[in-house]
């Protein structure tokens, strides 16, 4: 179980990490080409959007580990003890509603992308590839959800910050 | 629909679910239980929010600056403000004024250049006696110009939510940001001198040292240049100039200044990424909350309702001011600009307000909103970095805030402090 | 519910006013355009028919301006039923149904008379049962005006564009013809597209000359010229389901409203594109006139596109339009 864990934090690290330098790099390649070609290369646009959003998906579930997502916190702050605890509950079964219905609406678009043909207009692959990162991503987001609500009863269990890098 | 809309986001935000599941999560029941719509509509616009190049700027911008930060660059720029600055009196105080100036410029983000220039500077200003309510006061509501300063990760949310040119944008900024730093600097100054409490020591100026630490930081201080430059001289668009300051600092840091390899490179790289997601899954549940909005046609609703009250462009001015202001005591600025942006816009252009000048109101109301108790990301970043609790920091930081407000009303109502640099660059 | 009140609710049973007090079915009718320009006259010219024909049964709601989505998302919008009707560029369609890459050749159509005697004829049906494969109903054609080309010089003859770096949409037929042409097409998102001609990152564009005048361009451009190169066309295509939804009567008053629709549009667009000309040389733009040679030159210099497409848009349907074009422009 932990080593599964510390498996899908690294994968989920090594995709978003390795993808935000792809996309630094896909751009600079294509002002070097415009510059002294006078041209480019007509996917990096496209391209770009689609591992951004990758980045933001999956990051959006290491974000629901070390608990980043940007909040109000200002009565979360007030509260103590039982009433704190109960109060994350809360929050975190809207969370995993959430996140939960979002990754089986997704198989929605996925399907009718894959009944229907439709091609992104510059890399000319089917739409459902990129449309994948949906479900993906909030699948992950929802796992971590559960193991957030685990933990506030084994609060034992709970990796360290640091091995959350 | 709408009334049960807002009700929940409000009831959301209250009590603490994260800002984007906030805005998602109440566009789905609304979705589900007031339509005949499949909330994969939500799924939809969660994705196609972010399906725009025009955002690609903001994740390249906030790589580049925690690249700086890793890589030396951020630690040059400060030796360089401090060597400029440390012969006057209160020169330390200055040193950290303008090293977030600096390091804000390149940056784009102002929890980012708290944490940058705090984090070094806090220990400096303890050090040499300074009150240490005014040491927070003045770290968190300096950093707050690294968003009005181009490049900024805001301007770019309010040229994406508007259709407003970035590159424009990034010009007006330069004006307001200057003339923000002048008169946050006027109060420092101003404190120096009469407060018994803010010592400092004056060391005279080094011109020996001065060149030696300007020759280090030299490529540091290029990257403005880099990016303003390329983008005014056609080499680049603003969202081209993000990747290429990314690809510079990793180039500097890696191999002029030696002092990131490929693991701190990988690791900066994760770190970018992760605040990239925390920023832009923002901007996909704006959207979807928008979707409800618009399909609801709300804001032709509300900008028809504001535009038969015969509101006067002054009058409209201020309550911009007044609405963006208390949305940014209680929010992220991101979240604020994706969520009322799209409202203000329209009214703004029908009342024949510049919306290049709009955009750098709205951005500095959000600038001040960032150190404006109770909530403000740079006052917890700055709690968190120098343990200097809330009670003792509040209070110091209203002279801060009253400094800013007059920033702001020359902002709002001279609009040549923004406006002259792109009427004179793009005639 | 309506403005029912207790008498209305106690009679259950009353079918009679109930059809009376019934909600009118709501058409969601998306686009990308601004309230100012033809292609939305030609949705406000849709409501008010099809709420006069249907005598209130129908209500039609307009969103301009990409206010639910892009137009790559409208159009998905349309396929999953979340909008009900869109005014959506082919362009864009063909990336849905690839055999309507047909309409963005070069220098396909001879004259405009051909252009609509094609799409309300042979070609229109058939683009129709390729739209329905996909889970639209196709509800005719209305004008964007022919594309033209800009930049700080004229572009007569391919050496004009020989080196000239000008924006693309990103579609492959797009930049395919650029390069036929001997520019170098240089991607670039419409939202950076001022930006980039202003900077001077690209030297020009192509766009129908709507665009150019919506934009400013003027302001960033020396020189129109007029090519003709291909046409903007808009399609209204409507969920396949909810049209189907519809009792026959009304599915046959939507066809003949957008009918209406489609033919005013046309004509509110060709006096608007004479006065797009005017109001450019009256900013200054020097719009430059090809002579039939030169027109001629360029088409044969983008005949390899036709080549490149065969496959995409599939033989059998490429050579009966081309024979229908033919047939059409010797009449
Ligand atoms: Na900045
Ligand atoms: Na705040």
């Amino acid at each position: 179980m932990q080593l599964l864990n510390r498996l899908l934090n690294r994968f989920e690290e090594v995709v978003i990490g390795s993808a935000i330098l792809i996309v630094s790099l896909l751009i600079l390649v294509n002002v070097v080409l415009r510059y002294l070609f006078g041209t480019g290369i007509n996917w990096t646009e496209e391209m770009v959007r689609f591992l951004m959003i990758l980045v933001t998906f999956v990051g959006a579930s290491i974000c629901v580990r070390q608990g980043s997502h940007i909040s109000v916190d200002f009565l979360f702050n007030l509260l103590k003890g039982k009433a704190k605890k109960w109060l994350t509950l809360c929050i975190y079964l809207i969370c995993v509603i959430f996140t939960a219905s979002m990754a089986w609406y997704s198989l929605e678009i996925i399907q009718q992308n894959m009944r229907f043909i439709q091609k992104a207009p510059a890399l000319q692959i089917p739409m459902y590839i990129p449309y994948l990162i949906l479900p993906l991503g909030l699948f992950l987001c929802t796992i971590r959800y559960i193991q957030e609500i685990y933990y506030i009863f084994r609060p034992g269990n709970k990796p360290s910050k640091e091995e959350a890098l | 629909m709408i009334l049960a809309l807002f009700v929940l986001l409000l009831v959301c935000l209250f009590i603490g679910v994260p800002i984007f599941i906030s805005l998602a999560f109440p566009s789905m029941i609304a979705i589900m239980f007031f339509t005949d719509n499949s909330p994969s509509i939500i799924a939809q616009r969660l994705f196609g929010g972010l399906d725009q190049f025009g955002l690609m700027a903001m994740p390249l911008f906030i790589f580049a600056a925690q690249v700086m930060l890793d890589g030396g660059m951020a630690r040059k720029l400060l030796d360089w403000s401090k060597a400029l600055v440390s012969w006057m009196p209160g020169g330390t105080a200055f040193t950290t004024h303008f090293s977030s100036l600096f390091f804000g410029a390149l940056s784009g983000s102002s929890p980012a250049t708290v944490a940058a220039i705090g984090g070094i500077m806090y220990p400096e200003l303890e050090k040499e006696k300074y009150d240490r309510g005014f040491s927070v006061g003045l770290i968190s509501s300096s950093s707050s110009v690294a968003i009005i300063i181009p490049p900024s990760v805001t301007m770019i949310l309010y040229g994406v939510a508007t259709g407003v040119s970035i590159g424009s944008l990034f010009i007006a900024g330069i004006g307001a940001g200057i003339l923000y730093t002048i008169v946050l600097g006027i109060y420092v100054w101003y404190r120096v001198k009469k407060d018994k409490q803010v010592v400092a020591e004056q060391v005279p100026f080094n011109p020996k040292q001065f060149i030696s630490v300007t020759i280090k930081a030299i490529w540091a201080l290029g990257i403005p240049f880099i990016i303003l430059g390329g983008i005014y001289m056609g080499i680049f668009s603003p969202t081209e100039a993000a990747g290429i300051s990314v690809v510079y600092s990793i180039f500097v840091s890696m191999f002029i200044y030696k002092e990131m390899n490929v693991k701190q490179l990988y690791k900066s790289s994760v770190k970018a990424a992760v605040l990239t997601a925390q920023v832009m899954i923002l901007t996909g549940a704006a959207a979807a909350f928008g979707w409800i909005l618009s399909s609801a046609q709300l804001p032709q609703m509300l900008a028809n309702l504001v535009l038969e009250m015969n509101t006067s462009p002054v009058m409209f001015l201020l309550l911009v001011n007044v609405v963006f202001l208390i949305a940014g005591m209680f929010m992220d600025g991101s979240g604020a600009i994706m969520i009322l942006a799209p409202l203000v816009y329209p009214i703004g252009l029908a009342l024949g307000i510049d919306p290049v000048h709009l955009g750098v109101i709205v951005v500095t109301n959000l600038a001040i909103g960032m150190f404006t108790p109770p909530l403000g990301l740079n006052l917890f970043v700055a709690n968190g970095i120098t343990g200097v609790p809330f009670s003792k920091m509040i209070p110091s930081t209203l002279p801060f805030l009253a400094a800013s407000l007059i920033a702001l009303a020359l902002i709002t109502y001279v609009e040549d402090v923004s406006m002259f640099l792109p009427r004179l660059i793009y005639p | 519910g309506g403005g029912g009140s207790e008498t209305s609710q106690g009679d259950a049973g009353g079918a009679e006013e109930g059809t009376e007090s019934n909600e009118p079915i709501v058409i969601r009718y998306a686009h990308n355009q601004h309230e100012s320009t033809p292609q939305h006259e030609g949705t406000v010219l849709f409501k008010e028919k099809i709420e006069e024909l249907s005598e209130g049964r129908i209500e039609v709601q307009i969103y301009p301006n990409n206010q639910l989505g892009s137009l790559r998302e409208t159009i998905e919008s349309v396929q999953a039923g979340q909008i009900e009707l869109a005014q959506q560029p082919i362009g864009m369609i063909s990336n849905f149904v690839p055999e309507m890459t047909l309409n963005d050749l070069p220098y396909l159509f001879p004259s405009e008379e051909v252009l609509w005697a094609v799409l309300d004829g042979e070609g229109g049906e058939m683009y129709d049962s390729y739209l329905e494969n996909q889970g639209f109903v196709g509800l005719g054609y209305m004008s964007g005006g022919p594309k033209q080309f800009s930049a700080h010089k004229p572009l007569r003859t391919t050496d004009d564009f020989a080196g000239t770096s000008i924006r693309a949409m990103e579609a492959p037929i797009v930049i395919s013809t650029m390069e036929a042409l001997g520019a170098n097409p240089v991607p670039i998102a419409f939202s950076e597209l001022y930006n980039s001609l202003q900077q001077g990152v690209v030297d020009g564009q192509e766009n129908p000359n709507q665009s150019f005048v919506m934009l400013n361009l003027h302001e960033v451009q020396d020189v129109v010229t007029m090519t003709n190169h291909s046409w903007m066309i808009y399609n209204n295509i409507m969920n396949k389901d909810f049209y189907e939804s519809l009792p026959a009567d009304l599915q046959e008053l939507v066809r003949e409203a957008m009918e209406y629709a489609n033919d005013e549009q046309r004509l509110l667009m060709q006096a608007e594109e004479e006065s797009y000309i005017s109001e450019l040389e009256e900013l200054g733009t020097e719009v430059v006139q090809l002579t039939d040679e030169e027109v001629e030159a360029l088409r044969q210099a983008t005949l390899p596109v036709y080549d490149e497409f065969t496959d995409v848009i599939g033989e059998d349907l490429m050579q009966s339009i081309l024979d229908e074009i033919e047939r059409l422009d010797n009449k």
